[in-house]
């Protein structure tokens, strides 16, 4: 029996499938079941039946996606685990399409009304890019296009959106909107500091399950706790020590609403007061971001309430020593309380509840009220059900579900208007977060309708995206709209954009490596202050507290204060070795030993390794990722290995990284990304060891292209696995010959093209 | 369109494809270098010719740096020691800065009225406040605009470190005059030589390919993002092995130089800055960040100083030896000030309304102090100096034209540092 029989041209959705080609360049939708002896076990989507196909008979980009599983000791005889994590699929609900039809209807007639006619429908080479792109973030590979272009079934742009939904690519993507909105970073000092090493796996673990928005935004509002204890506790931990100013973010991100005017004085353009600012930070006041006792002063002066009794007690008995020696027992001149510090400095930051009140500022100019006058909560408009509760945790919980609520349509309105910016390329509302008093949307109408369908299905944003996806809006050709030219456009289509630098390096990864979107990150690691933040596991003072006798505990921070003093002195002087480094090299080297070993024995007392799981061996631990992960440089080969899709790198990447190159938002602010042209674009697509790496013969698409007979074919392949499109005629024409005579150089010649045109870049 | 082209010899086609593209995309319309027709409109007698702008990200403690209380209760543990300029004193985390001090002017009592980061370092920037529906353009990207006069294939506007999207870029002005940014000082221009195995022929050949692909492409759109990506590959052709590159090679500078400016990463982002003005760049941007101290202010600022302190006094000393000191401006500025009052964390909160910013350079009359704050250093007492007063105050060392005004695309009239006025008395 003809085992190709089995590669066919039918899509379907079946959990974890994936698009295999076989050696003949036939396409396949199926899930891998297990391996045994040399022939892949697998069932296929369209009819669920299983079967069996010898390896050989895979293209080889598959045959070295299946090698590299097996080498990874994930496909085996005894099964698959390669894409076990649980995604939550999409719900399919009939009235879904009718939502869908209903905003079509809305935008027919806003065009009949302007005398304005829509864009076209797009081709389905064009159909294949955009859905790819809008919805996993990545441009489609060659056999997924093929594989969609092959399809005959009448509905197969619906069915291929909810399969896009179902693909952990889906989670990548979304990943970008929401830690460019949240400012999630794993990188110094936010990933040690706030805990994004323990946030970012939790962001992209509440869009696997597909956690409902108001549920999302209700968990980051309400967390307390350490982040790796609650890693929603990262939110208020990103403003650490500034309660103020982590209320106006919240109030811009969730409501739309600008309040960091009103912080100081009356707004000046908006109808918002001081007073009102102060009286909605009143439900939040009591949310306290530093802990008190870890400090040196605080310690001095006798904070350490509120946390657990072993801790406190050290650090009561180190207050006695010191208060029985007057301060003597510490021989080194930064004494002990600055060293507790430095071993409990993770232990600072966490979030917890305080019954502070707030006042108004000393400087309160108004006359409704005098200065340093205490505020009650209040909230800005809608009614706050029942009365403010007096306990912080209640307060917080009231705040957030006026906040969360159906009845407050900011919130809806925000969340509809984001998502319909991140796949359309723009808004109703706009800007987003600027919304006052005399905000009107474009179409005023349609933002019902879409607010009302995200109330329908209870803000589950897969469902709402769905609805968004199936219209044959999102089927029209983009068209331009200049920023600076008021009502040139007029939702004709969606709008014309330069992919994001998320989306350009995630196109380029799948053409790099095979399955870029079964590659995880899960541990992020860190430092922040001396200690180590790991995804995995709380940092070592946690363990130290628990595993150390008490006694013990006491005795390891006086041996660390008598270490600190040396180790500082050191520190300065070679910091300080200007003199040795440029004359005396030989000294110099000798004060560089004696520097490092001083510090690893310091780091030794602020990380003690034996308390840390897999800490010593972490470099060489599967999927875990340096913040500092990402380098590109040295050879393409070392490169590919390095391969991870944007959403698995540090947040943000490196510098240099091609994606601060693209306008990666560094998430120092809120949705600070850019899609402005630069040179360093350019030099990179033109010159750098990834556009080599994609004009070699390993690159995806050529070696998709292998399996072609005919030279058209391959270039055919070559242009799909790139542009997503075959080459039009005259293209062929221009350069089927040069492919024929000198097919390598002819090769590199073409991808270089195609990488460097504006059709790869710019999402049509 | 492609059977006509198929008529045409190679020299013809080459020179039609690159017609088409231009005329397509407005690409070589404007090129970077053409003396603008309002260049007249510059003072041809500018004192200023570079800009060296060092952002301290984040708001610089002035009382704990260069607006000294000692007899406020919490001033914090720093002592007032003497400088090379009569009666200016600084802290004494900063004692090389104190022997540069005849060359610096120290700005009191500068005023800002925006209070939180994004909108105070945009403020600051671009001397507007922060709108939805426009992005004002920064001060280097205003110099390209109005006199962007170079003689290197560099781009005249760079920014080292930080972060590649600080506020203050072209804006409204066409992305062309967007500052270059490098995310540090060691990595040069990153992939500027072609691989080996390629030479100019092959690149010609493949940049025309390019085209070709892209006409369809072009037939159906042409938008001003689409002709900004064209216009960085004109400028992308050009540097490719120039020998402008070789100013990103610190290498060349003896180990005396180096040493000059210590031996943080900032310090060497100062010496780049320096080999970047000698080769043509007219306006540098360095950050230096950090200075957000809500918690832990005075250990903070501690190294925050010393790499300021090392670093700036190695670039004024050096720029001074070679000369170029006299038509380069140093400017020191951070988008607000912080409070005298210590918070519950041993921090500083914001205090836009009264901080300090610096100036040196470039006819800037060193060893002086303008504008004074009360006893805390917590509002101003006299000659308040606002943002854009301040970007005024570079823009006339520069000779650009305050009172001209420029359109935006949608017709909205601006001008360099919204109405500001100089502060004429810190030069000469």
């Amino acid at each position: 029996m003809n085992k190709l029989l089995y590669f066919c041209i039918l899509l379907s959705s079946i959990a974890n499938a994936r698009i295999f080609t076989s050696i003949d360049g036939l396409t396949l939708e199926a899930k891998i079941l297990y391996e045994r002896a040399g022939n892949v076990h697998m069932q296929r989507a369209a009819d669920g039946r299983k079967f069996a196909l010898p390896l050989a008979r895979f293209s080889v980009k598959d045959q070295i996606f299946l090698r590299d599983e097996m080498a990874a000791g994930r496909l085996n005889k005894d099964g698959y685990t390669g894409s076990s994590r649980v995604l939550s699929p999409v719900k399919k609900n009939p009235l879904h399409l009718n939502a869908s039809r209903r905003i079509d209807l809305i935008f027919e007639k806003y065009w009949a009304s302007r005398e304005i006619e829509p864009a076209p429908l797009v081709s389905d080479e064009q159909y294949v890019r955009r859905a790819s792109l809008s919805l996993i973030g990545r441009i489609p590979t060659a056999a997924e296009a093929i594989h969609f272009f092959n399809s005959t079934q009448p509905n197969k742009r619906s069915l291929l959106v909810d399969k896009l939904l179902d693909s952990p690519g889906y989670v990548s993507h979304f990943f970008t909107l929401w830690a460019d909105v949240l400012r999630a970073r794993t990188q110094y000092p936010h990933g040690g500091q706030s805990g994004g090493v323990y946030y970012v796996p939790w962001i992209k673990e509440q869009l696997r399950k597909n956690v409902p928005y108001d549920a999302f935004v209700r968990s980051l509002l309400t967390a307390d706790g350490y982040p790796w204890e609650n890693p929603a506790a990262s939110y208020h931990l990103r403003d650490i020590g500034m309660p103020l100013d982590s209320l106006a973010m919240t109030t811009q991100i969730f409501l739309g609403t600008r309040l960091e005017c009103a912080q100081c004085h009356n707004h000046p353009t908006d109808q918002w007061t001081q007073k009102d600012f102060y009286e909605l930070a009143a439900f939040s006041h009591g949310l306290n971001t530093i802990i008190k006792g870890y400090h040196e002063n605080d310690i001095r002066m006798g904070y350490y309430e509120g946390f657990d009794r072993k801790r406190a007690s050290v650090l009561e008995d180190l207050r006695e020593d010191y208060d029985k020696t007057d301060g003597k027992r510490f021989s080194t001149d930064e004494d002990i309380f600055l060293t507790t510090r430095f071993v409990m400095d993770p232990l600072r930051y966490g979030v917890s509840h305080t019954e502070r009140d707030i006042a108004l500022p000393r400087d309160y100019n108004y006359s409704d009220n005098k200065p340093n006058s205490l505020v009650r909560p209040a909230v800005l408009y809608g009614q706050l059900e029942g009365t403010v509760p007096s306990s912080s945790s209640k307060r917080v919980d009231r705040f957030a579900d006026w906040l969360i609520s159906k009845k407050n349509t900011q919130f809806t309105s925000v969340v509809t208007n984001r998502l319909l910016q991140y796949i359309m390329g723009q808004s109703l509302i706009n800007p987003i977060d600027q919304i006052t008093a005399n905000t009107v949307s474009a179409i005023p109408e349609l933002s019902q309708l879409l607010n009302q369908t995200m109330q329908y299905v209870d803000f589950d944003m897969k469902q709402f995206i769905r609805v968004l996806c199936n219209t044959r809006f999102f089927q029209r050709q983009a068209v331009i709209d200049e920023p600076d030219v008021p009502d040139d456009y007029q939702w004709q289509g969606p709008v014309l954009r330069r992919m994001s630098a998320e989306q350009i390096w995630d196109s380029i990864a799948t053409l790099l490596i095979p399955d870029v979107d079964a590659l995880y990150t899960d541990v992020y690691k860190t430092k922040y202050f001396n200690s180590s933040y790991t995804s995995d596991q709380p940092p070592a003072v946690v363990r130290l507290a628990e595993v150390y006798s008490k006694n013990k505990l006491v005795d390891h921070l006086h041996q660390f204060a008598a270490l600190f003093g040396p180790y500082a002195n050191m520190k300065a002087r070679f910091q300080n070795a200007n003199d040795e480094r440029l004359n005396d090299p030989q000294k110099y080297a000798q004060l560089e030993r004696q520097f490092e070993e001083l510090s690893a024995e310091y780091h030794r007392f602020v990380d003690p390794v034996e308390l840390v799981s897999g800490q010593s061996d972490f470099n060489a631990k599967p999927g875990s990722v340096d913040s500092m992960m990402g380098s590109n440089s040295g050879s393409s080969n070392r490169a590919l290995s390095n391969i991870r899709r944007a959403s698995e790198l540090g947040s943000p990447a490196r510098n240099g990284h091609l994606l601060q190159t693209y306008g990666q938002s560094d998430r120092q602010l809120i949705e600070n990304s850019s899609r402005e042209s630069n040179l360093l674009q350019a030099l990179f697509m033109m010159n750098s060891h990834e556009t080599n790496a994609l004009m070699a013969k390993s690159s995806m698409p050529v070696l998709e292209a292998d399996l072609a007979l005919s030279a058209e074919e391959k270039l055919a392949t070559i242009f799909i696995g790139f542009l997503s499109r075959r080459p039009t005629a005259e293209e062929q024409d221009l350069l089927i010959d040069d492919f024929r005579i000198d097919p390598i150089n002819a090769r590199k010649r073409i991808i270089w093209g195609m990488l460097n045109s504006q059709q790869f870049v710019f999402l049509q | 369109m492609y059977e006509e082209l198929h008529k045409l010899d190679e020299l013809s086609r080459r020179k039609f494809l690159q017609y088409s593209a231009k005329a397509l995309l407005g690409v070589g319309l404007c090129s970077i270098g053409q003396k603008p027709a309002w260049a007249s409109e510059v003072n041809p007698n500018a004192s200023t010719k570079n800009v060296i702008y060092v952002f301290l990200q984040g708001g610089m403690s002035q009382i704990d740096t260069f607006d000294l209380k000692p007899d406020w209760a919490q001033q914090g543990p720093v002592e007032a020691i003497t400088s090379s300029a009569d009666g200016i004193q600084v802290s004494h985390q900063l004692p090389n800065l104190a022997r540069h001090m005849d060359k610096i002017a120290v700005i009191r009592s500068m005023q800002s009225h925006q209070g939180a980061h994004a909108p105070g370092q945009y403020f600051l920037h671009t001397s507007y406040e922060e709108r939805g529906s426009i992005q004002h353009p920064g001060l280097g990207a205003w110099l390209m605009r109005l006199s962007g006069e170079t003689n290197s294939t560099l781009p005249g506007n760079m920014r080292i470190g930080g972060s590649s999207n600080t506020p203050g870029r072209a804006g409204f002005l066409t992305s062309q005059y967007n500052p270059l940014h490098l995310g540090n000082s060691g990595m040069g221009i990153p992939y500027s030589h072609a691989h080996h195995s390629v030479d100019a022929y092959e690149i010609q050949k493949r940049l025309e390919l390019t085209q070709l692909l892209d006409l369809s492409f072009h037939r159906q759109y042409s938008s001003k993002s689409m002709a900004a990506h064209a216009q960085v590959y004109e400028q992308a052709a050009k540097i490719m092995g120039s020998e402008d590159l070789k100013a990103f090679d610190l290498g060349q500078e003896s180990p005396k130089t180096r040493a000059l400016y210590g031996t943080t990463g900032f310090g060497k982002s100062c010496l780049l800055a320096r080999r970047l003005v000698e080769h043509g760049v007219r306006f540098v941007e360095l950050n230096l960040s950090g200075w957000d101290t809500h918690t832990d202010n005075h250990e903070q600022l501690k190294l925050l100083n010393r790499t300021l302190d090392e670093s700036i006094a190695g670039l004024l000393n050096d720029l001074q030896q070679r000369g170029l000191l006299d038509e380069t401006m140093v400017v020191i500025g951070t988008e607000f000030g912080r409070t005298p009052d210590m918070n519950l964390n041993d921090g500083r909160d914001h205090q836009p309304q009264a901080f300090t910013c610096l100036l040196a350079g470039g006819g800037i009359r060193g060893g002086q102090v303008y504008g004074a704050t009360d006893e805390r250093s917590a509002n101003v007492t006299e000659n308040a100096v606002t943002i854009p007063d301040f970007n005024a105050t570079i823009a006339h060392g520069l000779g650009l034209p305050l009172d001209k005004i420029v359109y935006s695309p949608s017709g909205r009239p601006f001008q360099v540092a919204d109405k500001g006025r100089p502060v004429t008395a810190l030069f000469g």
